[in-house]
Formats: C-alpha cells, sequence, structure tokens
C-alpha cells in the first residue's frame, strides 16, 4: 500500500512537473481562470439595460405622456416615430430594439389610460428580448396600475366625501325633520293663539264699530262744543287781557306817582305825608300784581292749550278710533289670513316631512352601500387578486446570481480539455511505452494521471473562488465543505471524460475536437440557454441530468439557499453514479489503449 | 555459462497472422546476441514477449530455471528494454527521468542515489545530468535511453534497433558503449540492420525466419559460409537460400 503510493506520488509529481515546465501551461494555468473570472465579472457585472432604444409610434405624443415618461431613463431613449415601417425597419437595423405601436384610441393621462400597446421586437435576440419585455412590462404595469390606481383612489375619494355629505345630510335632514315638528307644533300653537286672539278680536271689533259710529253720531255735538269753547276761551282771554290792562295801570300809576323815587323820597322828607303812606304795603301790593299779572298770564296760556288740546283730542279721537277699527279690521284680515296660510303650510310641512323621511331612508340605504368603501381599497377593486413576485435572493448582484453555472461552466470546460490533452500529451509521449515495462499496474498510471489532473484543475477553481471572493465578494466560506465536495464530484466526472476520450482515441486533433464537442454539447444541453422547464419532457430529463446541471444545481443550493448535502441526496448520488460510471470508462479505455500500443 | 532464460515453442499469433511459430530460444547469462532478419519477420514482437509485454498463445517461458509462463511480471524486473525511438520525457531533466524510472522499478532512494551517478558516468552523461532532456543531442538522448533501460540493474538489456538514424561516429560510440554494458556482465539481446557491428560485437546471432529463430556464432557461420567476408553477405546468401 504505501509502495504504491510512493509510485503513485512519483508519477503524480513527474505529470506535474510536466505540465509546469511548459511556459505557456503554466501561463495558462495561472492567467486562465483569473482572466475568464475577470472576463465573465465585466461582462456580467452590470445589473441594468443600457443602450435601449425604443421606437414608439403614435400621432400623437402627447397622448402618451405618462408612458413616455415611465418608459424614458438615462439608459433608456425613446425616439418618435410617425409610421410603423420606419419603426419596424430600424428594429431590423438593430437601431432601435424595440417598436412600441400605440392605437389611435390609446389614452393615457395622469388620472386614465386607455387603449393598446403592441411591442414588436427581435426575438432573434432571445436574450436581450427576455430582459425588454421584463423592463417594459414592469415599466408600463407601474404606469398603467398608478394611473388607474390614482383614478379609483379619486373616485373612491369622491364616493367617501359623497357618503360624509350624505352622511351629514342625513344628520342635517333629521335636523331639518325635527325642525319641521317643531315649526309645525309652534305654528299650531300659534294657530289656536291666533283662534283665541280672533276670538277676543272680533267683540273689540264690534265695539270698536260701535264706538267708531257713536263718535260719528256725536262729532258734530263735539265740534259744536269746540266752538262754543273757543269762543268762551276768546272770551276769558279777552278778560285777562283787561285786567292785565288795569293791573298795568295800577302799576304804572303806582310807580309814577307815589313810588315814584323822586315823590317818594318828598313824601318820606314830607313830616305829615310819611306817616300817612305805608311804602312797604305799595310794594307789595306791586308785587302781588305782578303775581296777579303772571297767574292770569299762566291761566291764559292754560286756557289756550286746554282749547288746543281739546280740539287736538276731538281730532286725534276721530283718528283714532278710525285707526283703531282699520287696525282691528287689519289684524281680523291677517288673523285669518294667517290661520289660512298657518294650514297650509302645516299641510304643506306635513309632505315635506313623508318627503324627507323618504329621502332619509334612501340615505339611509345609500349610505348603507358606500359606507364600506375608502381609498385605501382602490388596489383591491382594481386588482382583486393581489399578487407580488418577490425574489428570494435580495441584494445580489447578476455575477453573485449566475456565478454557480459560471464556475461549473468553467470546471466542465478546464476539466475535460485538460485532461484529454494532458492524456493525450502522455499516451502519444515516446515515454508512454516504457511505462508498461515497469513492474507497475497500468491502473497506477491512470489514477496517478487522475489525480495530477484534479490538482491542475482545483488550482485553477481555487484562483476563481478566491477572485469570486475578494473580487465579487461571493460568499461560501461558511458551507466550504459541502461545496468543495460538489466541486471535486464534478471536476471528477469531467477530468474523467477528458481523459476517457483521450485514452480512446490517442490522434491529438480527433480526441481534442471531440472533447470540445462534448463540452460544447453539455453546454448547450444544460440550462444556461434555455432552463430543462421549457424543453420537452424528454429532452428535460436528460438535461437535468447532465453532470453540468446537476453540479450547478447543488452550488446553487448549497451557496445561496444553506441547503447541505443531507438535502441534495438524489443529486449527489447521480454525481456519485456518474463518476462511478466514468471510473468504468476510462479503465477499459485504458486497456484499450495499452492493447493498441 | 549458464543458461538465465529460455523460451520453448513459443507461439504468438496477431489476429490470423502467426508471427512467432513454435520457437526457441536460450540465452546464456553474459551474452551478447544479434538478432537479424527482415522487415516483418517479427524482431519485434519476439523483443515484447521476450520483456514479457507481449502474452504468449502458448509455450513455455523458463527463467532462472523456474517456469515463469503465467507470471511474465517477474521478467519484467530483470530486463531493460531499449526501443527504437527514445523513451523518456523531454520535459524532465536527464537526472529527473532517471530518478522516476528507478522509482517506479520501486528502488529505494539510497539505492538510486548511488545508482544514478553510476550510470551517468556509465553514459558519460555526468556534466549534462541537469539538463532538459528534451534539449540534449540526439546520441545522448539515446544514452540516456540506455542508462534509464539500466536503472533497474536488470540482468538482461534487450535492444530494438539502438542505434537506428543516428551518424556513425555516435553509432561507433553506442556500439563501443553496449559493448562496454556487456563487458559489465549484462546479457544483451539487440536488434539490428548493422550486422557490421553484430558481427564485430555479438557472440551470437539470432536469425529470425518464418516465426522461428536460429542462434548461432561468427564461427559456425565462416565455417558455413567460408567465402564471404562479412555477415551482410552471408545474411544476403541465406536470404537467398531461404535460410533467413
Amino acid at each position: 500500500m504505501f509502495k504504491n503510493l510512493h509510485l503513485l506520488l512519483t508519477t503524480i509529481i513527474k505529470n506535474l512537473k510536466i505540465v509546469l515546465r511548459s511556459p505557456s501551461s503554466l501561463l495558462l494555468l495561472v492567467l486562465g481562470p483569473l482572466v475568464l473570472i475577470l472576463l465573465v465579472g465585466f461582462a456580467f457585472g452590470g445589473d441594468q439595460v443600457h443602450d435601449i432604444n425604443i421606437g414608439v409610434v403614435t400621432k400623437d405624443m402627447n397622448t402618451i405622456q405618462p408612458i413616455i415618461a415611465s418608459l424614458a431613463s438615462p439608459e433608456v431613449a425613446v425616439l418618435d416615430y410617425y409610421n410603423d415601417k420606419y419603426c419596424m425597419f430600424d428594429l431590423k437595423l438593430d437601431k432601435v430594439q424595440v417598436c412600441a405601436v400605440f392605437s389611435e384610441d390609446f389614452i393615457a393621462t395622469d388620472k386614465k389610460v386607455t387603449g393598446k400597446i403592441t411591442f414588436y421586437y427581435d426575438n432573434s435576440r432571445y436574450n436581450l428580448a427576455s430582459y425588454l419585455s421584463e423592463y417594459i412590462k414592469e415599466k408600463i404595469e407601474i404606469t398603467s396600475e398608478q394611473i388607474t390606481l390614482e383614478a379609483a383612489t379619486n373616485i373612491l375619494n369622491d364616493i367617501e366625501q359623497a357618503v360624509i355629505f350624505m352622511q351629514d345630510a342625513q344628520l342635517s335632514i333629521d335636523q331639518f325633520i325635527e325642525d319641521i315638528i317643531t315649526i309645525r307644533n309652534d305654528l299650531a300653537e300659534t294657530k289656536i293663539v291666533l283662534e283665541d286672539i280672533k276670538q277676543e278680536i272680533d267683540p273689540l271689533y264690534e265695539d270698536a264699530l260701535l264706538l267708531q259710529q257713536k263718535y260719528q253720531e256725536n262729532e258734530a255735538d263735539l265740534n259744536s262744543t269746540a266752538k262754543k269753547l273757543d269762543a268762551n276761551k276768546n272770551n276769558i282771554l279777552f278778560s285777562i287781557n283787561l285786567i292785565n290792562h288795569q293791573i298795568f295801570k295800577v302799576k304804572n300809576n303806582l310807580n309814577n306817582t307815589i313810588l315814584n323815587p323822586i315823590i317818594k323820597q318828598k313824601i318820606e322828607t314830607t313830616p305829615y305825608l310819611a306817616g300817612l303812606i305805608d311804602f312797604d304795603n305799595l310794594y307789595k301790593l306791586t308785587n302781588e300784581l305782578d303775581v296777579l299779572q303772571q297767574q292770569l298770564s299762566s291761566l291764559r296760556t292754560n286756557l289756550e292749550e286746554y282749547d288746543k288740546s281739546f280740539q287736538e283730542t276731538n281730532t286725534e279721537m276721530g283718528e283714532k278710533l278710525n285707526s283703531i277699527v282699520e287696525m282691528i279690521t287689519t289684524i281680523k284680515v291677517f288673523v285669518d289670513d294667517a290661520n289660512n296660510k298657518i294650514d297650509k303650510n302645516i299641510i304643506i310641512l306635513n309632505n315635506a316631512l313623508i318627503e324627507l323621511n323618504q329621502i332619509k331612508e334612501k340615505l339611509d340605504e345609500n349610505i348603507n352601500k358606500f359606507s364600506g368603501l375608502d381609498q385605501s381599497q382602490a388596489e383591491t377593486l382594481i386588482k382583486p387578486i393581489s399578487s407580488r413576485f418577490v425574489g428570494m435572493l435580495q441584494d445580489m448582484t447578476k455575477i453573485t446570481l449566475v456565478f454557480p453555472i459560471i464556475l461549473v461552466f468553467i470546471i466542465m470546460f478546464i476539466s475535460i480539455l485538460l485532461s484529454n490533452i494532458n492524456v493525450l500529451n502522455e499516451v502519444n509521449s515516446q515515454s508512454y511505452f516504457r511505462n508498461f515495462l515497469v513492474p507497475v499496474k497500468g491502473s497506477l498510471f491512470v489514477l496517478g494521471m487522475f489525480i495530477t489532473n484534479m490538482i491542475v484543475v482545483m488550482f485553477q477553481i481555487v484562483i476563481l473562488l478566491i477572485m469570486a471572493r475578494f473580487k465579487f465578494g461571493i460568499q461560501f466560506l461558511p458551507v466550504m465543505p459541502a461545496l468543495t465536495v460538489v466541486i471535486l464530484l464534478i471536476t471528477s466526472i469531467f477530468v474523467l471524460l477528458g481523459m476517457s476520450f483521450a485514452y480512446f482515441i490517442s490522434k491529438q486533433q480527433t480526441s481534442i475536437l471531440l472533447s470540445t464537442f462534448t463540452a460544447l454539447a453539455l453546454f448547450l444541453f444544460s440550462d444556461i440557454i434555455f432552463p430543462p422547464e421549457v424543453m420537452p419532457k424528454l429532452a428535460a430529463f436528460f438535461a437535468k441530468l447532465n453532470p453540468m446541471v446537476v453540479g450547478e444545481r447543488m452550488i446553487r443550493k448549497v451557496i445561496y439557499h444553506n441547503i447541505m448535502l443531507d438535502y441534495q441526496i438524489v443529486d449527489l448520488l447521480v454525481l456519485i453514479g456518474f463518476l462511478i460510471f466514468m471510473v468504468i470508462i476510462v479503465y477499459i479505455a485504458a486497456k484499450r489503449n495499452k492493447r493498441r500500443s | 555459462m549458464p543458461e538465465l532464460i529460455k523460451f520453448q515453442n513459443i507461439d504468438k499469433t496477431f489476429k490470423t497472422h502467426k508471427v512467432l511459430d513454435e520457437l526457441n530460444l536460450s540465452i546464456n547469462k553474459g551474452d551478447l546476441i544479434g538478432l537479424i532478419g527482415k522487415s516483418g519477420e517479427g524482431k519485434t514482437t519476439l523483443l515484447r514477449v521476450l520483456i514479457g509485454f507481449y502474452k504468449i498463445d502458448s509455450g513455455q517461458i523458463i527463467f532462472r530455471e523456474k517456469d515463469i509462463t503465467k507470471k511474465t511480471n517477474i521478467i519484467r524486473d530483470a530486463v531493460g528494454f531499449c526501443t527504437q525511438e527514445n523513451s523518456f520525457y523531454p520535459e524532465l531533466t536527464i537526472e529527473e527521468n532517471l530518478w522516476y524510472y528507478g522509482r517506479l522499478y520501486k528502488i529505494n532512494r539510497r539505492t538510486l542515489k548511488q545508482q544514478i551517478p553510476r550510470l551517468l558516468k556509465l553514459v558519460d552523461l555526468t556534466n549534462h545530468k541537469k539538463k532538459l532532456s528534451g534539449n540534449i543531442s540526439g546520441g545522448m538522448k539515446r544514452r540516456l535511453d540506455f542508462a534509464i533501460s539500466l536503472v533497474h540493474d536488470p540482468e538482461i538489456l534487450i535492444m530494438d534497433e539502438p542505434t537506428t538514424g543516428l551518424d556513425p561516429i555516435i553509432r561507433k560510440s553506442l556500439w563501443d558503449l553496449i559493448d562496454k554494458i556487456n563487458k559489465e556482465g549484462k546479457t544483451i539481446i539487440v536488434s539490428s540492420h548493422l550486422l557490421d557491428y553484430i558481427q564485430d560485437k555479438c557472440n551470437k546471432i539470432g536469425f529470425l525466419s518464418k516465426g522461428k529463430v536460429n542462434v548461432t556464432t561468427m564461427t559456425k557461420l565462416k565455417k558455413k559460409y567460408p567465402k564471404e567476408k562479412s555477415l551482410n553477405y552471408m545474411f544476403e546468401k541465406m536470404v537467398k537460400k531461404g535460410e533467413a
């Protein structure tokens, strides 16, 4: 066992020396994977479409502004075409990548969107078409949805406002009904009061009429009395004036005589006369005469006022009596009229109440219908089934997402071609024959070659993984054990495949071509271009068994979903099956090759 | 000299073509046997049977008086083989090639460290041991091939057209080397069309014809063909007579 191990080691060291002593091989060994991963990273680094031109065929650009606004971006230009033929021609020339033909009735405003858009694309550019359709679908759906949602929200908002208004109106109607009832009751009460007033007015009216009649009958007497009174007043006034005149005369005589200061002084200075005349009494008399004069004057004023008052009262009384009769008549008519109006209004109010109650009932119904609606239900109304596709892997770059398939793809090509070339070099080497002369089993050389190839490929894979980890930040260290198992398995399968071709067909050109075509077939019959899910069932069955597909599937699950190998037993067994199968094939091929040699 | 290996009634057929037909050959220790024959007579087949590369259809192989017909692996350890073309890796140095094959013959490191300088000295490649085998001259390559064939110190060295395509000077030096190796005690079987060297260097000559080998010596041949001065004429005559 130990001896065989050292023989194996000797063979491996020899093989590695041969590989590493070729400067071109050494360069490819280190630079190959580096260049590959950098190229792949460079190619898959972007996450958005860019340099895309979308041709728009429409009669009026203004009618589709929201759609244009949503489609255009710094990476996507929207070009205007008047005719779909020109747009299609440019599509063939690849000047535009999509032609969007809007129907004539197409209208898109901020509030509504109607009409039809037909997108034409070059489906021979399958991958681009897929990206573009996804981009446009997303943009248009979002715009359309936004517009419709906004419109629906507005409608619902209006409905909501209407419901609020109806609820307010309902309250107003309630209040109105209440007020009407109150008014009706007040009117009824007023009518009762008016009826009472009428009951009271009617005798008053009768009395007023009677009084007016009596006044009219006595009006002549009263006028005569007034004239007599006026005449007497004049006589009295004349008498008063006469008295006043006499008093004035007396007073004047006194003042000009005795009470004259000169005369008075003489009298007072005349010894005998002085005692005879009492000046104080004279002054007192004078004063009393003044008072009398004033009283007469007041009497005259009173008489005139009285007379005037009497005349006025007489006139006024007649007028007032007429006025009272008229007023009472008006009141009476008013009361009758008011009663009639109250009756009519009560009838109108009753009818109004009936109608209002009917309106209220209808309002209740409508409020019940619409009160469940609000703005938040707009989305539900537009999209009864709310669906959303959410990728399990968030915040991942494209390079990260395609890393498993790139890794497996590189492993496959490197493993098949490298092992094929290495074995071809060996079997076509002049020294190959000598290996059969040494006392070592042929299988040891095959094993040595296999391990050598594995070491070289694994070295390249390590470089790839290091680049992937540090250049692209792909996290796989936590799942390294499982990842290593899968990588070892698929590398072994492809290395053995390449080796078997070399052992079966030792002619270099043919063998390398066969390896290349096989690698190409595995590539095309994988899920890189079309997923097996869209292939015919039989083809999909075989494609799913493609070790490249199985390996990619396992690596993807391990890296992204942390699904370890115990949950991937079937795939693991498939790979192990392939490995066993390939070991047998290589054994047979090597035997056959030895016989040929 | 004691008999080292003996082939008795060996048959070997490829499809319908019987190449070896009840062939008998006995090789003694220290022999230097020159094997000659027309092209296509089965020289290479015989040599490959001798080294145990081809399994025989019938017959018996006796090695050191033991029947090893069913265990031809044993003979591989005792035989070194030089092909018509160089059989080593041009990407390895002279020393690395010797080391590699020495290890494959399961020679331990210590022995190999002593054996390789000795062999390099024997084939006069000591000063070139670090050179890549692909970069050395044709004569050096042949000498390296000899050295590789001797790396496991075999008792028998079998050479198939070892000097084909070489210039006369190198050819001579190589025959001298064969002679030298033989004198060191190795039993050598060499196939060649260079009959002059076989005449000069080999103590036995084997004529292969119609699946059988007839081993003789120059002395016997000279007695049989006294008028012929060289093996070339003798062989020509034998061919004409149908004896070779």
